[in-house]
C-alpha cells in the first residue's frame, strides 16, 4: 500500500520489485555455483527476454488489442502459447519474445504475465523439448563405430549388422529429439529427419552392405537437415 | 512436416517396428525359420545365422521398447501433443 494511497505508485513499485526478484532467480544460482574456472549460468524470465532481445528477437507486450497479431508471430512451446492466450483473455498483459531460446543447452522461453490493475506478476520460464541425450561428439563416435561394426558384420555376422542397426536407431532418435527442440523457419526438413528414422529401421530388412548404406546414409541426410535448420537462413 | 507430425510419425515407426519385429521373432521361433537380410535362415541348416538374427531382432525390440516406453523420449511425446 502506498502511503498516499496512490494506485499507480503501488503498481510501479510492484513491477519494479517483480523484475528484481525475477533477476534474483538467475543471479543467486550463478553466484552460488560459479567458480573462478567454471562460471555457472542461470536463467530467469527477465534474463530470457534480455537474451532474446540481444539476439535481435522482437519483444512483444501482448494485450487483448494485439493478441491475434502477436500469437501469429510468436513461435513458442504450445503450452506456453496456450497460457499466454488464456492470460490475455482474462485481462492480463504478457511480455515475451518471438522464438524459443537455446541458452547453454537449455531450450525454452521466458514470459511475464502482469495484472495491469494490481501490478501482480508471474515471471515464468518454460522449457519444453530438452534436446537429444547424446553429446554431438558422442553421436559422431557412436555413428562411426556403428558403421564399422555394420561393414564388418555384412561380411561375417548378421548379429553385428543388427547391432549396427540398433546403434543407427539410437542415433536417429537422438536426431529427432534434437530436431524437435530446435526452433526454425524452414519447412520440409522434418520429412528428411522422418526418412532417417525410417531408414534406420528399414535397413534391417535389406541384404548385406546395402543395409548399412541405407541406414547410415539416412542418418547423414538427417544430420544435413539439422545443419540446415541451425543455419542463419532458417533461424 | 510440422514438429507434432514428425513426432507422431516417429511414434508410429516405433510401434510398427516393435510389432513387426516381435511377429518375426515369434514366427521364427515357432516355424524354425526367420527372415533377415533379404533371405530366410533355417534352424536346422545354418543355426548360427538363425540364432544371430533372433538375438539381433530381440536387441532391436529392446531398443525400440526402451525409446517407446522409456522416459528418455519424453520430448517426442511432448511434441506429439502439438
Amino acid at each position: 500500500m502506498d502511503k498516499d494511497n496512490k494506485a499507480q505508485k503501488r503498481l510501479n513499485y510492484s513491477q519494479m520489485v517483480g523484475g528484481r526478484y525475477s533477476a534474483m532467480e538467475h543471479l543467486v544460482p550463478e553466484q552460488m555455483f560459479s567458480t573462478d574456472d567454471a562460471p555457472a549460468q542461470g536463467i530467469s524470465a527477465v534474463k530470457a527476454i534480455s537474451i532474446a532481445n540481444t539476439q535481435g528477437q522482437k519483444i512483444w507486450t501482448i494485450n487483448q488489442a494485439n493478441l491475434d497479431v502477436a500469437m501469429a508471430e510468436i513461435n513458442l512451446n504450445s503450452e506456453t502459447e496456450r497460457e499466454i492466450r488464456n492470460s490475455v483473455n482474462t485481462g492480463k498483459v504478457v511480455t515475451t519474445h518471438e522464438q524459443r531460446l537455446n541458452f547453454n543447452g537449455w531450450i525454452g522461453e521466458g514470459y511475464i504475465i502482469l495484472d495491469p490493475e494490481t501490478g501482480a506478476g508471474a515471471y515464468k520460464i518454460a522449457g519444453g523439448g530438452n534436446g537429444g541425450f547424446l553429446d554431438s561428439d558422442d553421436a559422431v563416435g557412436l555413428g562411426f563405430a556403428g558403421f564399422v561394426i555394420g561393414v564388418i558384420g555384412a561380411a561375417f555376422s548378421s548379429l553385428l549388422v543388427l547391432i549396427a542397426a540398433a546403434i543407427a536407431l539410437i542415433i536417429a532418435i537422438d536426431l529427432v529429439l534434437n530436431y524437435l527442440a530446435l526452433s526454425h523457419k524452414c519447412e520440409g526438413l522434418g520429412y528428411i529427419i522422418g526418412l532417417a528414422v525410417l531408414a534406420a529401421l528399414a535397413g534391417i530388412f535389406t541384404a548385406g552392405i546395402g543395409s548399412i548404406l541405407v541406414m547410415y546414409t539416412g542418418l547423414l541426410a538427417g544430420e544435413g537437415a539439422m545443419a540446415v535448420a541451425r543455419s542463419k537462413a532458417c533461424q | 512436416m510440422s514438429s507434432s507430425e514428425l513426432a507422431n510419425f516417429v511414434i508410429w515407426v516405433m510401434n510398427f517396428g516393435i510389432v513387426i519385429l516381435t511377429c518375426l521373432v515369434i514366427y521364427g521361433c515357432v516355424k524354425k525359420k526367420i527372415y533377415g537380410h533379404g533371405r530366410w535362415h533355417y534352424y536346422g541348416d545354418k543355426s548360427t545365422q538363425y540364432f544371430q538374427i533372433v538375438i539381433g531382432y530381440s536387441i532391436m525390440i529392446a531398443v525400440l521398447c526402451f525409446f517407446r516406453f522409456g522416459t528418455i523420449a519424453e520430448g517426442i511425446f511432448e511434441a506429439a501433443k502439438g
